[in-house]
Formats: C-alpha cells, structure tokens, sequence
C-alpha cells in the first residue's frame, strides 16, 4: 500500500492552447507570431526543464493539456519550418545586439545571454526535439513526468454551444485527436476555459474520461456542498472526478499585483526591443507592415510601479535567483495549506493549481525556471507534499463524495459574461445555426462517401473552427478584434457555402473548389462527430 | 416476527370482496383496500429513523382498519439474515438511464400486519450499506430507487388482489407516484414525507433523464418531484406539516398542504404496566412505585444517590437534536441541583462533548453512547425530565416514549413536538392536558430557564403528578392516525377517478401571469456587433428563416435570449420559470435581450404572436449560484524588495543545480497577516489588451 504524504498532494495542471493559426498563403502572416512567442518562451523551456529534470534524477510530476489546435499545430511541417526561420532571425538578431552591446545600454550581459540563449534553443528545437514537439511530449508522459489531457476539439465554451450534439462533436474531437497525437485514450479532460455546465459530465462520462476541472466556486458552491470543500475532488452526477482550482495558489501566481511575477526583479513584459530599437535597425527583424511590435528581446525588469520609460535594467541572475526563493516559498505555502486541510479521518488533501502553460514563460519569462526550482525542493520533500497527476491521486485516494458542480468558468466573475457580453453576443445566433444546420446535415447523411464525404468533413471542420472560445475572448478584450471576427465570419461562410452545395446535390458538390477542401486540421475528421 | 395471523384474516375479509372493485367504493372513509407501501426501510430490518419505525408499526394499525398492506422493500446486502424467500413474486428487467437491470421480487415473510416483498436486485442493492458506507453516498442512489419506484409500479398493476392505492415513502419512493400517473386506469398515489430534509436532490437534468423531468416542473428532487403529482400528501404531524408547507414552495404549487397525521407507537412494546426491561413496573396509580426506576438508573450509570432531578437526552448527536445547545446550556444546568444522562450517538464532535462532561461530572452526568434499545425503556422510567431541544422534528418518537412511562418533555416548540407536548397555560396556570414544557426560542438559556420552570413545578408533587398523570394517558396509538390514513386513502381515490375523467391534466395546474412594470430594465437591441473594431470579411445572412430561440445563462443573474420567427411582426417575449412567468418586452422577428433574472433558478423564454399563442420556447437556462464570497478573496501581497538581496548565482544559464536551492523558507506567507482583495480572472491577459 502506498504511503501517503504527511500533509498531502500536489496536482500542478497547465494548459497550453492556441486557435489554429495557419496562412500558407501568406509568409510570414502576423498572427502566426502567437505559437512562435509560446514556442519560444514556454514550450521548449518547459521541455527543456522537464529533460533537465529527468537528466539530473529529479522526479517531477505534472498534467498537461495540449489542446487539439495547439497539437494539430505542433505538428505542422510549414508552421515547423516558419518558427525555426523565426529562430534564426532570432539568433541574427541577439547575435548583433551582443556585438554592438556596451555595459550601459544595451546591458552587455543580457545581451550576451539572449544571444547564448536563442542559439541555444535553435539547437534544441533541431538536436533535441528533431522538430517534432509532440513526439518530446509523449517522451516526458512515457518517463512518467507528465500526465498528458485533452480538451474539446476547437477550444469551445461548451456550454455557450447550442446543443449537446454540438458539445459532443466538441468531446470527441478532443478524445480523437488525443489519441492520433499520443496513441492511447486520454484520461482528463480540460474544460475550455473550465467552462463547466450541468450534465456535460454526461458528454465526458460517454467517452470515458475520468475527471475534469473547475474553478474553486464550481466545487465549493456545488449542491450538496462539498464537506471538504477544494481539498479533494468531488464525484459529479454522471460519475466522474472534477477537481476544483486552488484559490491561493491561483492568486500567488496569476496576479499581477499580488503574485511573483509582480516581482520588482523580474523581466518585463511590456519593454521590447521592437519599441525601443531605433527604427531602422530594428525594421528588418519587424514584419513587412513595418509596424514596431515585440520581439522578444527585453532588457528591462518590472522596477516597481514606474513609467516604462523608468524601468530598470534586467538581471538574470539575480531573476533566476529571485525564482529559487519563490518556489521555495510557493512550497512553504503548499505545505502549510495541505496541512491545514488535513484531517485524520479523510484522505490526504490535494491542491490543484491550474495554469495557462503560457503563463510561464511568456508572461512571466522566469516561470520554467520556477517551476524547475519548485520540483526540485519538492522531491526532497516528497513524503511531506507529493506532487501528482490527477490520475494519480483518484488512483491513490478514491474521491467519496458526490456532488452536482455549480455552472462555472475561470474567468473574470467566474461566468461567461467573458465570452458572452455586448462585444461578442452577436456571434451566438450565427454559430447556433451552423450549428443546428450541421447536425441537421449529419442525420440526413449517415454513411456519406466520396465527393459528399469529404465536403460534410469539411464542413464540420469549418463549423468547428469557429466555434474556437478563443474569437469571442479576443473580441471582449480586443487584442486582435479584426483577425478574430474575420476568422469566425469566413469559417462559417464556408460552412453554409459548403452545406449549400451537399443540398443542392451532384454537381454543386463537383463544383467545389479542392483549395477549400484542404484536410487541415485534423486530416482523420469525421463529419459524424455531429451525429 | 408477529402479524401472520392477523394479516391471514384481513385476507379472508378483503380477498375477492366485491367491495375490492374501486367502482364500488366511495372516497371518503371507505371500507379499505390493498395498498402498496413503496420505502427504503421498514423495522425491524433495516431502519435509520422515523420512516423505518412507522413501516414497522403503521401496517398493523391499518390492518385492524381493513386496510390490507404490502410493502416493497429492497434487499439489501444488510439484509441477508431474511432467509432467502421462497416464492418469487414477479420476475422481470427495469431499464434506467440506458441500462437495464434484472430484477426479482421476492415473497418474504409477513411481518407486522403485512406481507413483505423484497426487491432483488444485486447490481444495486447488495451492498453493505442502506444509503452508502464507509466511503460515502452511494453514487448511483438515484437510480436505485429509480429501479425501487419503476418495480412498484409494475407490481401495482400485477399484484392480486389488486392494488388500490400506492403509497411512497420518503423521496426514495417518489418516482413511483410520478410514473403511477401514466397507469390506466389510474392508481391512486399517496406520498408520505418522514422527513424533508432529505429530498433525494439530483438536479432537474438528472431527473430528465430519468423521465422524471417535466420543463414546466423544474425541480431537482425526487420528494418535490413525487409532491406535485401525488394525489394525497402526508407528514408526520400538522405543525411539521405547516412548516415544510411554508417552507417549500411546490405545496404552493400544488395548491393545498400536507396532511398532518402523527405517528404512533407500539404500545405492546412501550408498556410501563408490563415492561420487563424495567426495574418496577407502575402506571398511572402506581407513580411512587416509579422512583425505584430512578435508583436503578443512577446505580446502572455510578450517579450520586442524592434528591437531585434526574434529566435525560436521548437521540441521535446531531445538529439537528440540538444537542449543541443543550452541551452550551450544561454548566448552567449543573448549577442546578440536577443530573444528567445522555444516550445516542452521532457527530463525534457531540459524542466527545458528552464524554467530557461526564468525566468532569462523574457523579452528575451519565453518558450512553450508543443505541440501546433496552435502555431506552430503563432511562424513560427512571428520568424525571426528558430534553429535546431539537432544531425541527417531524414527528418525534422519543418524547411519546418517555411520556408513556411518565417522563416529562421539556422540548423546543416545533414539528410533532409541538403536536404532542402541551405546554403549561400562562402564568405557570395548570391547563387541563398539560404533559410538558416549550421553549419557544432555541437557546441555552432558554432551555436553562424552562429546566428551571419544571424544578420549580417538581417542588409541588400534586402538580407534578398531574403532568405525568396527563402524560401517561395521552393517546399515542396508531389507531386515531390509522384512520386518518383510511380517510387520506379515500380522497386519494378521489382524485384519481376524477383524474380519469379529466386526463390530461396540466402538470401544473395554473400558471400567475405576473407582468412587471419594469419593463424598460430590458435592453433589446439590433442584432449588430457593436462598433469599436472593423467588421471584415465575407458577411453572414442576416436571417436564417427559421424559427430560432435560444437562451444562455450567462451569470448569475443575467440571462441572454435571441430569436428570430420569419415573416411576424409584433411578438411578446415572456420569461418564465416553473412557477411563474413575466412579459419582457414587446419585440420585433429578429432580435436579442439581456434579461435580469435570479440565481439558481431554470428559465425558459416563449415568444407570443398577437392573439397571444405560444409561437416558439426556448431551451432551459440554468442560472448558476450568485457571485460568491469566493469571487472576492484576500491574499496577503508578498514583499516586492526583500531586505539583503541574495547574492546571484553564477550558474550557467539554464541549469539549477540542488545545492543552489535554499530549504523551504517560510518567506512571504500567504495564510494569514495583512490582507487585500483581489479579483479573480485574468489580469495578466487583461493588461495585454
């Protein structure tokens, strides 16, 4: 019988999700630059500490979604071949700021380690991955360091779809790419933006999966009200485990004001070398509009509540010091809370700490750092504070009790008032009758073969694109709101162009042009997902 | 194992009687029939509680008064010490939720005035626990007593002679009234609640999915789904019965209230005059006789041979007892010249309550842990007071028992206490049937006072006397209630015969159409993305003539809808939820609205042409629970510039060595010190924006 922890478990889940950006026609194509900045400041760190880990005997022991979008793109040959030339301008250009760096400005020893730093990575990408990141995952899973998820298909808000045909095409999708990536069927779901609404359990319970996750208020105010409250997972309706997202640990990593990437010390964000380079120096490394962005060259640190213009110069060292002595506190803290809820007669506690993986590294550079930090002080300390997968814990301390979760999201009032307000609602009543329309197509057509086939195919993958979270969010937030409407309006015109022509027969079907009937992503799609 | 015999002639009177053809009868009061209990328990093998105890007496009672009584009970794997029963009784599958289970049924022996059948169903019930173990609640719960209410139904139909009123109990046999109503011809049903703090709440999908749910009805438990559509509904007492009606809102949607019938006691059993368990039998004119039962009781427990007042708790230690309060109020009581015995358990919080007041008081307070059913009868005897303060009780057996052997309740004024202890009249007056003590308020000190109030009274044997003298006497039998059953099973019948007439009845029978004046707080809106980003690309058809309407909870109190009905002009939007609707707004064929609702509740919005017809509803929202003190936290802001940097590690980028590592520090801690609010969300992705 395994021992159990003196205090408890620890269950770190990441989530790495991006809407599927792919241009062929266009090179380079701006949004594009979204997986490379994460391929550069989070993925291959985050592999890079994992091989780390393993190479020194460190135990380390995480969850990890790829989302199917992220996946289909990590495992894009053209999008493979644009990130190492991203790297390669990376390297020209670390190479030139080292040359021309002095101690004042630029400071000549985070030039040189951007330069030791984007070399060093062009390696890795090419030596240590051979430019297949999926394949470096199923490593870390079969070395036991991650327990690899899935979510739904295209990053959906389950509950904003119109239907449960809908959200299941959504589940299976997530389920059928897990198993096309990573040979065997996924355990864990990763709800879209842990968007949970009553009985889509059900939809998970028929696919198998064990568990899933919410925000902390989707346990705590769930009916009846969980007696040990986040300190262990409760058993839904239909069956399976939802585990609730830790409240204090959320706070001392997300916040900005409050948590450790607030750090004076730390690298900031928001001062790049894209600004503050003089023009035309810095405008062959910037796309061909010529418009000044980030790229990913940083000499400043967060200083304080100043001006950017006051920031002050970076330090790696002292960051990366900075790192070791806040995984050593997040530890403490673990410790302490798992040990608050302890209690004699129950099973050992967990705390569930869910991340977006891009947190770590692209919004806060020193998180893999931490992360390697935090797994080492907590392999000394394994018979205090496990670090587990959730399998593993369902494995090891079976969840007892059984609770309706509450509706709920991780964002902002823990509602869907992010992803359903006055800046996107517009887009529900489209997506709704794609929606009804494919399902509609799906019964009419259910052993469809051919030139019929391969356009219900399609049409599903456009509905499904569109129906990505990720287009409402940016439209609220406005980060990129002419990209993402654009990208929902042509997919569901597609769709319906597409639905038009299976209604109207034969020769419509001829007529289709084959650019738009392009197998990506997800080349083993199957329209009756929507069955 | 009693009852055979009078079960066997309540066969001849009622086997094959013409009278057995409802046609034939009337409602009111009439001449019995067969029913069919439908419970989770039934004493004396399996019992937790009230529901337990009255399956295991209430036949009996009904028996006498020509009612004939099957109980549907299932096997559970606690039961294997009931031989496995001979005869089968039906043999067939149930399918729930897309599975199917086998299922037999088996005579078992009769028991207390009826015959027993026993549900077999492994896969579900031969588990060691009635409810659950040690783990927990079972999980599949309801679809156990899903499986318990479809075999009752089945059963009602096949079972000769036939079956003229189902009778559920608890919400575990809810189900089986809400089915029954599908029967014809149909069945009268009559749904008895034991105790509704227990409702069986799965939540209005589950209960969808076990064609249970009906949108107009919206609710989440079993116990209120089986009240609105049971013919007659019963509780234990009639105050319980007006607070759990008052306090619910499906008996405002029924239309009418529980009835009230209070449970009785085996008075076989409970017999002061005959009780072998005691150490002086007495009765009414034998009290002093009763004080030697005192002295066995201070002895049995190692309490002082004083003249102090004997004070007794008995119950299970839970929050609902109020044994809390009484635990709060024992330093006051002591002061008293009383002492206490506690028997039960429960709550080991309680349980060790009570442990160290006895250590502390060896010679004053008495503890029990434990259930002991022999006790029991020794400590009603021997206790001059019983205490129950309890916080709601349905019905409430104790304080019959204890009564019966001339105990005096000191209780807490609510459910069947209420019902069964009469208070002194005002100003300490002796009114004619007073047997006990209220507090009216739950508190320590009130129950210090009220003990108070009773030693003061126990000063005066003559008056004290009376009280036990009324005590003793009290009707506590089954017979009154047993006929009030008899008249419940006739309006029962009533109703479903009228049902038959009328069929199909509205699930819910009217619906208040409640128009708001605030009609304005509604925003509709042109379907049109706001302006503040460019719309590019290819557009999307404006309509897709088809009808459309659809709603999304979109928080707690906000619901979105849109629709869109081609070709009408002027439509009416309604809101409603399963009690009751509003009018939104007056719209036009397309279009969209925010609407303010509540949480945790189930909407749907229907769209009204002009001559007020139903056009189009929606789907069900579900509204989740309201912004929660979770929303809000406090975490303490870790230090930004720790005094006395560390010096930098000159590692080579990229690799922490162990030894760089400091120990766990306690640093910044995150429990406790200064606080400061946060919100939860995404402010990192915010300030990208």
């Amino acid at each position: 019988m395994k021992q159990s922890p003196s205090a408890g478990y620890f269950c770190l889940v990441l989530h790495a999700h991006l809407p599927f950006v792919r241009h062929p026609e266009h090179d380079p194509f701006l949004e594009e630059d979204w997986l490379f900045e994460a391929m550069s400041e989070t993925y291959l760190p985050l592999l890079w500490m994992l091989d780390r880990l393993h190479e020194d005997g460190v135990p380390a022991r995480l969850a990890l979604n790829v989302s199917p979008t992220l996946a289909a793109m990590l495992d894009d040959a053209l999008l493979g071949s644009r990130y190492a030339r991203r790297l390669d301008r990376l390297c020209e250009l670390s190479e030139l700021e080292a040359a021309t760096s002095r101690n004042a400005h630029p400071p000549r020893a985070v030039a040189l380690f951007y330069r030791e730093r984007f070399a060093a990575l062009r390696r890795y990408y090419d030596d240590g991955l051979g430019r297949d990141v999926l394949r470096a995952l199923r490593r870390a899973r079969d070395r036991g360091q991650i327990e690899l998820l899935t979510c739904p298909g295209t990053h959906a808000v389950l509950p904003l779809l119109s239907c449960d045909h809908a959200r299941r095409a959504q589940v299976r999708v997530g389920v059928e790419s897990y198993r096309h990536c990573f040979g065997e069927a996924p355990r864990g779901m990763w709800l879209s933006e842990c968007a949970y609404a009553h009985d889509i359990d059900a939809l998970l319970a028929e696919e198998g999966l064990d568990y899933f996750f919410v925000d902390a208020h989707g346990v705590l105010q769930a009916r009846p009200r969980p007696s040990r409250g986040l300190a262990a997972p409760i058993i839904t309706p239909w069956g399976i485990a939802a585990f609730g997202r830790d409240r204090e640990s959320s706070h001392q990593v997300w916040s900005a004001d409050a948590g450790y990437p607030g750090d004076p010390v730390y690298r900031e964000f928001y001062r790049d070398l894209g600004h503050d380079a003089a023009y035309d120096y810095i405008r062959p490394f910037l796309h061909e509009d010529g418009v000044r962005r980030n790229v990913g060259i940083k000499y400043h640190r967060v200083s304080g509540r100043v001006d950017l213009g006051q920031k002050e110069h970076y330090d790696v060292d002292a960051a990366r010091q900075r790192a070791v002595v806040h995984a050593g506190n997040f530890h403490f803290n673990r410790v302490e809370q798992a040990k608050a809820l302890r209690t004699e007669q129950a099973p050992a506690p967990v705390v569930t700490c869910l991340y977006d993986a891009e947190l770590f590294g692209h919004w806060w550079f020193e998180g893999p750092w931490f992360l390697e930090a935090f797994f080492r002080v907590a392999a000394q300390h394994a018979d205090v504070l496990l670090p587990v997968t959730p399998s593993e814990y369902l494995q090891r301390e079976p969840a007892v009790f059984h609770a309706r979760p509450n509706p709920s999201t991780w964002g902002i009032d823990g509602d869907l008032s992010m992803w359903l307000n006055g800046d996107n609602a517009w887009m529900l009543r489209h997506q709704h009758a794609a929606e009804r329309r494919m399902v509609t197509l799906a019964a009419a057509h259910p052993h469809a073969e051919g030139p019929t086939r391969r356009v219900l195919d399609q049409a599903a993958r456009e509905l499904l694109l569109a129906q990505s979270s990720d287009w409402a969010f940016i439209l609220a937030t406005k980060s990129a709101p002419v990209y993402a409407q654009r990208r929902f309006r042509e997919h569901l015109h597609r769709f319906h162009r597409l639905a038009d022509a299976i209604d109207q027969g034969p020769a419509a079907l001829q007529a289709v042009d084959p650019a738009e009937l392009q197998p990506v992503p997800f080349p083993w799609l199957d329209y009756r997902v929507f069955a | 194992m009693d009852g055979p015999q009078l079960l066997a002639g309540a066969d001849e009177d009622l086997g094959g009687s013409p009278l057995l053809d409802p046609k034939a009868r009337k409602g009111e009061s009439g001449p019995g029939g067969h029913v069919l209990h439908v419970a989770a328990e039934m004493s004396p093998y399996v019992s937790t509680g009230g529901l337990g105890e009255v399956l295991g007496s209430l036949p009996r009672a009904l028996a006498a008064r020509d009612w004939r009584s099957t109980v549907l009970l299932p096997l559970y794997g606690t039961l294997e010490g009931l031989a496995p029963p001979a005869r089968r009784t039906w043999s067939g599958t149930v399918d729930v939720l897309r599975r199917t289970y086998p299922v037999d049924v088996w005579e078992g022996p009769a028991v207390q005035g009826a015959h027993l059948l026993l549900l077999d169903c492994p896969a579900l019930f031969a588990r060691q626990g009635v409810y659950g173990d040690a783990a927990g609640l079972f999980a599949d719960n309801d679809v156990r007593y899903a499986v318990l209410s479809k075999v009752a139904v089945r059963l009602a139909r096949e079972l000769d002679p036939p079956v003229d009123v189902l009778h559920a109990h608890d919400w575990h046999a809810a189900p089986a009234v809400v089915w029954a109503r599908e029967l014809d011809p149909p069945l009268a049903t009559v749904l008895t609640i034991h105790n509704h703090a227990y409702r069986g709440e799965f939540g209005p999908q589950r209960l969808a999915a076990l064609e249970l749910g009906d949108v107009e009805a919206s609710v989440g438990s079993f116990l209120e789904r089986g009240i609105l559509d049971a013919d007659e509904v019963t509780t234990v007492s009639p105050a319980y019965a007006q607070e759990i009606a008052a306090a619910s809102g499906v008996f405002a949607r029924r239309g009418d209230a529980p009835w009230g019938i209070l449970n009785g006691l085996d008075l076989r059993e409970w017999d002061p005059r005959s009780d072998r368990r005691i150490a002086s039998c007495f009765d009414v004119d034998t009290l002093p006789a009763r004080a030697k039962n005192r002295d066995a009781l201070r002895e049995e427990l190692g309490l002082a041979s004083t003249d102090d007042v004997v004070a007794a708790f008995q119950g299970r230690f839970t929050h609902q007892k109020g044994l809390d309060i009484l635990l709060d109020a024992a330093p006051r009581l002591l002061d008293r010249n009383l002492q206490v015995v506690f028997h039960g358990d429960g709550d080991p919080r309680l349980e060790e309550g009570v442990r160290r007041l006895a250590r502390e008081h060896p010679q004053r307070v008495g503890a029990v842990i434990g259930f002991d059913r022999d006790f029991s009868a020794r400590l009603f005897a021997g206790t001059d007071v019983l205490l129950m303060p309890s916080r709601f009780e349905p019905c409430g057996l104790t304080q019959l028992q204890a009564m019966r052997y001339g105990a005096i309740p000191i209780v807490h004024a609510t459910g069947g206490l209420k019902d069964t202890v009469h208070p002194l009249a005002e100003r300490g007056r002796r009114s004619g049937a007073s047997n006990g003590f209220w507090l009216k308020t739950l508190t320590p000190r009130a129950l210090s006072l009220a003990v108070g109030k009773a030693l003061r009274y126990l000063a005066r044997p003559d008056a004290w006397r009376t009280l036990q003298r009324n005590a003793m006497t009290q009707d506590v039998s089954w017979d009154a209630s047993a006929v009030t059953y008899g008249r419940v099973y006739g309006q029962a019948r009533q109703k479903a015969a009228h049902r038959a007439r009328k069929a199909p009845i509205a699930p819910v029978a009217a619906v208040a159409k409640e128009v708001v004046e605030d009609v304005e707080e509604i925003v509709e809106k042109v379907v049109e993305p706001r302006p503040g980003y460019a719309l590019e690309g290819p557009p999307l058809p404006e309509g897709y003539s088809q009808d459309a309407l659809h709603v999304t909870a979109q928080s707690p109190r906000l619901l979105y809808a849109y629709w869109e009905v081609p070709g009408a002009t002027s439509l009416r939007l309604w809101l409603a939820d399963a009690q009751r609707r509003r009018e939104v707004a007056v719209v036009r064929a397309r279009g969209e609205a925010w609407i303010p609702v509540e949480p945790e509740r189930i909407y749907h919005v229907v769209l009204e042409d002009g001559s007020g017809e139903p056009r189009l509803r929606s789907n069900l929202a579900c509204t989740p629970a309201d912004r929660p003190l979770e929303s809000i936290v406090d975490v303490t802001a870790l230090s930004t510039e720790p005094e006395g940097e560390p010096p930098p590690t000159r590692a080579p980028w990229g690799e922490l060595s162990p030894r760089d590592l400091p120990p766990p520090s306690p640093g910044p801690v995150t429990r406790g010190g200064p606080r400061r609010s946060l919100r939860l969300g995404y402010p990192l992705r915010d300030e990208d924006s």
